[in-house]
This record gives C-alpha cells, sequence and structure tokens, in this order.
C-alpha cells in the first residue's frame, strides 16, 4: 500500500527523532529525550545573558540615586528573552549540520530551549502536529515542499494548508520589511510582498565564474 | 560627470551574507536620483570574500567610503553574454572576482538595462568569456 504524504514525513521526522536521540544506546527512548545546544548558540546566549546581568547589576548599583538604570534594565528585560529567534535561527542550522538534515525537517519538531546556563539542553518533546481542523500547519507545508521532490512525495495529497494570508497581513509584511531594511540601513526600497510572491526565482542571481 | 561623481558601478564591500548591494551612478536615473541601488542574491564564498576587501569608493548616498569597484563585461561574441568583475584581491581572477549572471534574474535584468542604457560606457566589451571551468 502506497503511504500519504503524512505517512511519509512521519515516517521521515520519526527517523530523525532516533538519530538525535543518542541518550540511550540500546533502543531509542520514545521522546522527550534532551539533546545538548549546540556550542555555537550556548555562547550566543552567554552573550544575551551577561548583557542582561550587566544592565541588571547597574540598575541595582543606581537605584538609591536614580532610576534611569532601573528603568532600563526593565525595559531591556521585557524587550530581551534570553532564547529569541536568532537563537532558534543559529541551533536549526547548527543541529541540521550535525544530524544530516534540513532546517525543515527540525521545525516539526517540538523542541524547548533551556535558558538555564547550568542546563544547557534542548528538550525534544515529540512531533508538531501534522494537521489542524483537517489543514496542514505551516511546519509541515514547508517540509512537504522542501523534500518532496528528492523523497517522491505526493505534494497533490497535501491538505489545504492552515495559514493563509488576507490583505491585511500582506501590507503588515510590508511594513515589516521596511522597518527590516531601515534597521539594516539598507539603502534600497524594499520588495512589496506581491512582488516576492509574484517573484519565483529561487537561488543566487551571480556566482563565481 | 554627475554631482555624485564620475559615472560608475560599484558594490558594498560589507552588507550581508547572501546577497550583494550594488550602486550605479549615473544617467538613467530608476530608483535613486544618482543612478540605481539594488541587491543581487550572491553566494557567501562571495560575500565573504568581498566583506575582507578594502572600499575605495564613496556611497553616492552618505558619502561613507564603502565601495569597491565593479563592471559589466559583455561578450558580442557569445551573444551578448554578460559577466561581472568585482575588483580587488585575486579571487577566482586576477583582478578580483569574475561572476555568472543568471539571465532569467529580474534584478540582473534591471542592471544590465541600466548599464546598456547608460551613455557613460559603464559596459566593457570582453573577449573570451572567462570561466575557471576546465574544459
Amino acid at each position: 500500500m502506497n503511504l500519504t504524504i503524512y505517512d511519509n514525513m512521519t515516517e521521515h521526522l520519526t527517523l530523525l527523532l532516533s538519530n538525535m536521540n543518542t541518550v540511550s544506546n540500546v533502543e531509542p527512548a520514545p521522546p522527550p529525550f534532551t539533546i545538548l545546544i549546540p556550542t555555537e548558540v550556548q555562547d550566543y546566549l552567554s552573550t544575551r545573558r551577561n548583557a542582561l546581568s550587566d544592565a541588571s547589576v547597574r540598575a541595582q548599583d543606581t537605584v538609591s540615586t536614580h532610576l534611569t538604570w532601573s528603568q532600563y534594565h526593565h525595559q531591556m528585560s521585557e524587550q530581551t528573552p534570553i532564547i529569541d529567534m536568532v537563537a532558534w535561527e543559529l541551533a536549526y542550522k547548527e543541529l541540521a549540520t550535525t544530524y544530516s538534515t534540513t532546517v525543515e525537517a527540525l521545525n516539526c519538531i517540538d523542541m524547548a530551549m533551556s535558558s538555564d546556563p547550568a542546563k544547557p539542553y534542548i528538550k525534544v518533546k515529540g512531533l508538531k502536529p501534522a494537521l489542524v481542523e483537517d489543514k496542514t500547519t505551516p511546519e509541515y507545508i514547508a517540509l512537504a515542499n522542501r523534500l518532496a521532490e528528492e523523497l517522491e512525495w505526493d505534494l497533490t495529497e497535501l491538505r489545504p494548508p492552515l495559514v493563509a494570508l488576507n490583505l491585511n497581513d500582506m501590507s503588515t509584511f510590508d511594513d515589516m520589511v521596511k522597518h527590516v531594511f531601515k534597521d539594516m540601513g539598507i539603502d534600497s526600497t524594499p520588495p512589496t510582498f506581491l512582488e516576492v510572491v509574484l517573484d519565483t526565482q529561487a537561488g543566487d542571481d551571480v556566482t563565481l565564474a | 560627470m554627475t554631482e555624485e561623481g564620475q559615472p560608475r558601478l560599484q558594490v558594498r564591500t560589507q552588507f550581508d551574507t547572501n546577497r550583494i548591494h550594488i550602486q550605479g551612478v549615473g544617467e538613467p536615473t530608476v530608483n535613486r536620483k544618482y543612478g540605481i541601488a539594488l541587491e543581487l542574491r550572491a553566494p557567501p564564498a562571495l560575500t565573504e570574500w568581498l566583506s575582507e576587501q578594502e572600499p575605495t569608493l564613496p556611497s553616492p548616498a552618505s558619502g561613507s567610503v564603502l565601495y569597491a569597484p565593479m563592471s559589466v563585461l559583455s561578450y558580442v561574441e557569445h551573444e551578448g553574454s554578460v559577466q561581472i568583475l568585482i575588483e580587488g584581491e585575486e579571487l577566482n581572477h586576477p583582478k578580483g572576482a569574475m561572476l555568472d549572471v543568471k539571465d532569467d534574474s529580474t534584478a540582473v535584468s534591471t542592471l544590465i538595462s541600466f548599464v546598456k542604457e547608460s551613455k557613460s560606457g559603464l559596459v566593457l566589451e570582453g573577449g573570451e568569456l572567462f570561466s575557471t571551468e576546465e574544459e
């Protein structure tokens, strides 16, 4: 019997989970299990932790005379979680290399990263759901599109995507990209959402001759 | 010569891991009063090399010296094929980095149109297509 694309994806991810679970040296135990946070990510988290700590002690040292640093630290604490999206991006890239897999596959795995420096672990909880109300979750849409050709999965079996964009979302996307360009000091007009969607080109514009 | 200086093509040395930022100074003005600014997707091997090059040219937007010179080479004998040369230390070419371009890229087409419409001679005639691949 032919497997559906969901069975294909689950099989692929289960194998990945098994590869990641190297703690048990006999039969891989089912999730949850833990893996070490990659060193590069630990360094990044240390930088964030140190910055927050420095701001905290500066606030403590000056709170009896003025509130400037206290307020600064309060704002910083609110806006600067130890684990942020950059940490996950770094982790995905490192783990993808370590386990010879794709970022898309890792994004389908339910993981939690510890911010405790004494416990530098990622808890692997299992697989994220592929379907919600008979619609395909974004993580599995990405996985299917990334691997369907290579692993001969049938993309037409995919149920409709759970997340779809409306005009408001497009406008929000445009605003977000404008801010990103401005923050990065990029001297260019950012593409609109429609330009990005309609321009289906992928890959480098230039390559070494 | 424009108020931004000599017509030229230049690329920012420090920009992004996966993109290069190009400025074209001169006529026609496309999306900047000095000419054109655009990004091309590029391999990290190129952007890493580029980040190590000494910038020698100023941005017409800010005046800061952040850019390295580049040229567009057109090969008449190869049906007008185009390559881009970024000047600097030898990467894959004695004068720096020689790049092939993706013909169906919108950004590449925009750049090629700009240099071809320019009356400032921004396109150089190349002889033989440069390649490091063995025949």
